[in-house]
């Protein structure tokens, strides 16, 4: 079979598709930032409230979710005998945004993910590890602006355990992508075609005792 | 080139009972021009009042609001220029990644705590029943970072907030002069039911909560405390109840799984010197379980996933307090209740 392809519409459907997916996260992360329960860092110096993270901040979150009976998510790594790296513990996930890396690195017990004795299951987004969280980070991670005592914006660290929240798929709306070619009914000129995806979901924390807003400024 | 865009939506809508207050109409788009009839009001002449009859906005010129109202006599129509609490856009998407929007900041001087009244530098873009970001604070440092609704404007440089008697006045708080910032929420978190701050809990049964902001919940829905040692009520952390009442920003906790406080510890604020601090927080969970109706005895029915958070966000505009506030001699408005009709035209090119 003959496909006769359009260079423009491939790249157009190839951003579709990855604004597709950063909006189905946008709507999860939003959902997260208004519902879960919140945790102030209160460990740091840089005399704000909530402070910039701490390790003690850190390890109060993970004895509230092992308080509520929460499970992690990942496996711990195993040390092995390579120089430079220090074996990951059992951990709890969290989503954080970009701009409070260099915080997280200053934590003390950062563990890089280069450290990690073996990169086999490492995401893409993982920066590394303190204690029993690993860390994911992105651009668009949740931002409250303005909000702390001073007026910085306060970011917001999701620590989740399993099954903490979920997404409900609707049978009837689940993502599709759209294509109307040239020469529609309001196009007998065939000037305009149209590429389009529509999705519904309802993101929803299951157990918010598993999941913590973990709340921080930066330094 | 942007793809052309020309939508047209048109709609009836009610004043609010309670004047001033504000309308969001949901266009699916974010309007270039609009207008308003006020249907109950056109042709009515000699009301007393200055009675609104048609709104314009245009967005080449978004900042300002130009209406046409009808004088005291109802002999004349006269127009009108508003620059702020107008009408507004209200884009629901807000600014990825930020969970919020703000308007500009106003500097507060002084509060009185017994009344919860914050002096400012200008009220004229707060209005009743607005949520406002409150930061800054030189010193009642734990209010610092918190959201508040406005419970009324009381002058041009005075609004209060609601339950504050008993909750703010109390020997936690300094009040009195001191540097603050006030930030108008314009875009708020996108999700219903949300978490909000506690800032009091009676030791009663049922317990009575009260929050920083309206959070808009309903009886039946259950919620969680969490309620740090720092707030001494530590026997409610962690306790879960169901709503029987809702008063303004007062959720009272009797419903059929309910909260006994009576005999706990009272609810206290820590001192400034125990900034910084995790606030008491309430997190609504779910309808909780729900006695069914259709079986001899009594069964509980309980679905984890009902009462689904919903997304509130939507584009379209706002129909502010300057326009609808109450219609008197000297004040141009709306009388309660009018039946505005309203078009909203978008025309990208």
């Amino acid at each position: 079979m003959f496909i006769n392809q359009d260079p423009v519409l491939n790249q157009t459907v190839s951003l579709l598709a990855q604004s597709m997916r950063e909006t189905e996260d946008e709507l999860i992360r939003n959902m997260l930032a208004s519902t879960a329960s919140v945790i102030n860092c209160t460990g740091g110096v840089n005399g704000d409230n909530p402070t910039e993270l701490s390790r003690s901040d850190i390890d109060t979150t993970v004895l509230a979710l092992l308080g509520n009976d929460a499970m992690m998510i990942s496996d711990n790594i195993e040390g092995t005998l390579k120089f430079g790296t220090a074996p990951v513990r059992e951990a709890f996930w969290g989503m954080m945004n970009t701009a409070v890396l260099d915080d997280l690195e200053a934590v003390t017990g950062f563990i890089s993910q280069a450290q990690y004795p073996s990169n086999m299951n490492v995401l893409n987004a993982e920066w590394g590890s303190v204690g029993n969280v690993r860390f994911l980070y992105s651009s668009r991670g949740s931002v409250t602006p303005n909000a702390s005592l001073n007026g910085n914006n306060v970011y917001n660290v999701f620590c989740t355990g399993q099954e903490a929240y979920a997404i409900v798929e609707l049978t009837t709306a689940t993502a599709s992508f759209i294509y109307t070619p040239p020469g529609g009914p309001t196009d007998p000129l065939r000037r305009l075609q149209l590429g389009a995806y529509k999705f519904a979901q309802v993101p929803r924390i299951l157990n918010d005792a598993w999941i913590f807003n973990l709340r921080c400024t930066h330094s | 080139m942007p793809f052309a865009e020309h939508f047209m939506l048109s709609g009836k809508i009610s004043a609010p009972a309670t004047l001033p207050g504000s309308l969001s109409i949901n266009c699916g788009f974010l309007p270039t021009k609009v207008r308003i009839i006020n249907e109950t009001q056109w042709g009515q002449t000699g009301t007393g009042n200055l009675n609104i009859q048609e709104i314009k906005w245009d967005s080449t010129n978004p900042t300002q609001t130009n209406s046409l109202y009808i004088n005291a006599a109802g002999t004349a129509l006269l127009p009108s220029a508003l620059t702020s609490n107008g009408i507004s856009l209200y884009n629901g998407a807000g600014a990825s990644p930020q969970q919020l929007s703000l308007g500009p900041k106003i500097t507060g001087s002084t509060y009185a705590k017994a009344t919860g009244r914050f002096t400012v530098s200008s009220t004229a873009s707060l209005y009743a029943g607005a949520t406002v970001l409150m930061t800054g604070f030189t010193v009642d440092k734990q209010l610092g970072g918190m959201l508040f609704t406005v419970n009324s404007i009381v002058s041009s440089t005075v609004f209060d907030i609601a339950n504050s008697g008993n909750w703010l006045n109390t020997a936690s708080f300094t009040g009195g002069a001191q540097t603050f910032y006030v930030q108008l929420v314009t875009v708020p978190s996108l999700y219903y039911p949300q978490n909000s701050q506690i800032v009091y809990i009676s030791a009663a049964n049922p317990a009575v909560i009260t929050t920083s902001t309206n959070m808009g919940l309903t009886v039946g829905q259950q919620v969680r405390l969490y309620v740090p040692r720092a707030f001494g009520m530590t026997q409610a952390n962690s306790q879960t109840a169901i709503i029987s009442a809702v008063s303004g920003n007062q959720i009272t906790l009797g419903g059929s799984i309910s909260l006994d406080s009576s005999a706990f510890t009272a609810f206290s604020w820590p001192a400034a010197t125990g900034v910084p601090y995790t606030p008491a927080t309430i997190v609504p969970i779910g309808s909780g379980p729900t006695p069914t109706t259709f079986l001899p005895s009594t069964q509980y029915y309980y679905d984890t996933v009902d009462d689904a958070v919903n997304n509130q966000a939507f584009q379209g505009f706002i129909i502010g307090p300057s326009l609808l506030q109450t219609a008197a001699a000297g004040t141009v408005g709306v009388t309660a209740s009018d039946v505005l009709s309203w078009t909203a035209w978008r025309g990208d090119v």
